[in-house]
């Protein structure tokens, strides 16, 4: 046996969207529903962070291999659940700390996701109302010189970067998920920032 | 700058199913971790030489070619006044079936018909299954996926695939439920492509493989152009589909 409890399986079962009926399931045991287990809890983070964890892994590797990386997030999310400390870093944090790691791993799948997003456009269904038409079109025309700045960095400063950009996640969160000291976070943010803007100062500097 | 780099992105959102089958992942894993070490290295060895082969490969191959199978089986006819099937088990053993819409049934081995009587010819887990019942399963994958799920006796969970599969050959499934088992499939983890193969009668074919609850595995030799099954091959038991399909012409 694993040593991971095997009651805890069972309620995520149950739990799971679209949940299997198993009959012998429900009969008798109502009592016990009320309780809140890590199981279930583990459920409800789930629900809960899934979507814009799909989104980030999506955004780095390509929606085509996005899935992989999110069901191994949170596998190893509930694998180290008890090295979770919610005093330290809230779950959203954490899990964006776990998808960054495991990305790291896929070096050459992000490396060949920014060439194509230099190439051409995501497909973005719906833009925000936030982006102004100037940005829009500056973006567009810096595309590829960006993408390609973006995969020369160091992979410890872009996962810095993006975790700023894309996660929206504070300094002191960063610090917590990656494992690294708070004065880090800063230094690394401060570098990949000064690479991109020297490197897209040449392009428009280029015209 | 961020904000650019925002623009760079986009937002790619997922996909209506991939919430409920990210989580049928992580929740499948999490039970199969716990069936059993036995087979651990047996399974490694088997992943790393299929990685070895893949590689190079996109990962997506065998999800596509179960996709297009997919395609094919939902623009398949099932006209005909009998269902009728054709296979030979471990090269010598020739049966035929025939089954009507309103459920009964002939067997013929050795050119001998008998009538079938007193329960279904159609199965799933070791429970009988009526023709009626395989008509109304749902043709949305991930609904036939959930139906299948919920007729398998507790904690028979690891046959889903085979479940599955079975839907795809020997029964009457109409082709929205085919191609609904199809794409299924190609979501489940378990089941794993291995490359183009030719089945005993040279039938050239897609194989894929996924395990049984007794340890060892199922393999499938498909033919995506016409979504049929070729061939079924246990490691104790073959069986060669001959003929599956509609007909008007009744037992002989």
């Amino acid at each position: 046996m694993t040593g991971e409890t095997i009651a805890a399986t069972v309620p995520w079962t149950a739990r799971a969207p679209g949940a299997l009926h198993d009959k012998g399931h429900d009969k008798g045991h109502d009592t016990r529903h009320d309780t809140l287990d890590g199981a279930d809890a583990f459920a409800a983070v789930f629900d809960a962070y899934f979507g814009e964890i799909h989104t980030y892994v999506a955004q780095r590797l390509g929606p085509d291999h996005a899935e992989d990386i999110v069901a191994e997030t949170f596998l190893t999310a509930f694998r180290k659940r008890d090295r979770y400390d919610p005093s330290r870093a809230g779950v959203r944090a954490w899990l964006y700390g776990i998808a960054t790691n495991l990305i790291g791993k896929h070096r050459r799948l992000e490396a060949r996701t920014l060439r194509a997003l230099g190439r051409c456009g995501p497909d973005t269904d719906a833009p925000g109302h936030e982006e102004s038409v100037a940005v829009r079109v500056s973006a567009q025309s810096l595309r590829p010189e960006l993408a390609a700045a973006l995969a020369e960095l160091d992979r410890r400063d872009r996962d810095v970067l993006l975790l700023v950009a894309l996660a929206g996640l504070s300094h002191d969160e960063i610090a917590t998920a990656l494992g690294i000291p708070y004065g880090t976070v800063g230094s690394r943010l401060s570098r990949a920032r000064k690479k991109l803007r020297g490197r897209l100062g040449e392009a428009r500097d280029d015209g | 700058m961020d904000e650019l780099i925002r623009e760079l992105y986009g937002k790619p959102r997922p996909g209506p199913h991939d919430h409920a089958r990210v989580w049928w992942r992580v929740t499948a894993r999490r039970r199969r971790r716990r069936l059993s070490w036995a087979v651990i290295p047996a399974t490694a060895a088997a992943l790393a030489l299929i990685l070895l082969i893949l590689r190079d490969q996109p990962m997506e191959t065998g999800r596509q070619i179960l996709l297009t199978a997919a395609t094919s089986a939902a623009s398949a006819t099932s006209q005909g006044t009998y269902w009728h099937v054709r296979k030979v088990y471990d090269g010598v053993r020739e049966t035929e079936l025939w089954v009507t819409r309103q459920g009964r049934a002939w067997t013929a081995e050795q050119g001998r018909v008998t009538r079938v009587t007193g329960r279904s010819p159609f199965s799933m887990a070791g429970r009988d299954l009526t023709f009626a019942e395989i008509q109304a399963l749902p043709s949305d994958a991930a609904e036939l996926r959930e139906r299948v799920a919920a007729m398998l006796p507790a904690g028979s969970q690891s046959l889903l695939a085979d479940a599955l599969g079975g839907l795809l050959w020997t029964k009457p499934s109409p082709p929205g439920v085919r191609a609904a088992a199809y794409r299924a499939l190609a979501d489940l983890p378990e089941v794993r492509y291995l490359g183009t193969a030719t089945d005993d009668r040279g039938r050239a074919g897609e194989a894929f493989s996924f395990g049984l609850p007794s340890g060892v595995r199922r393999t499938l030799i498909i033919d995506p152009g016409t979504s049929q099954v070729l061939s079924s091959e246990d490691g104790t038991r073959s069986e060669l589909v001959l003929v599956a399909g509609w007909t008007d012409e009744g037992p002989r």
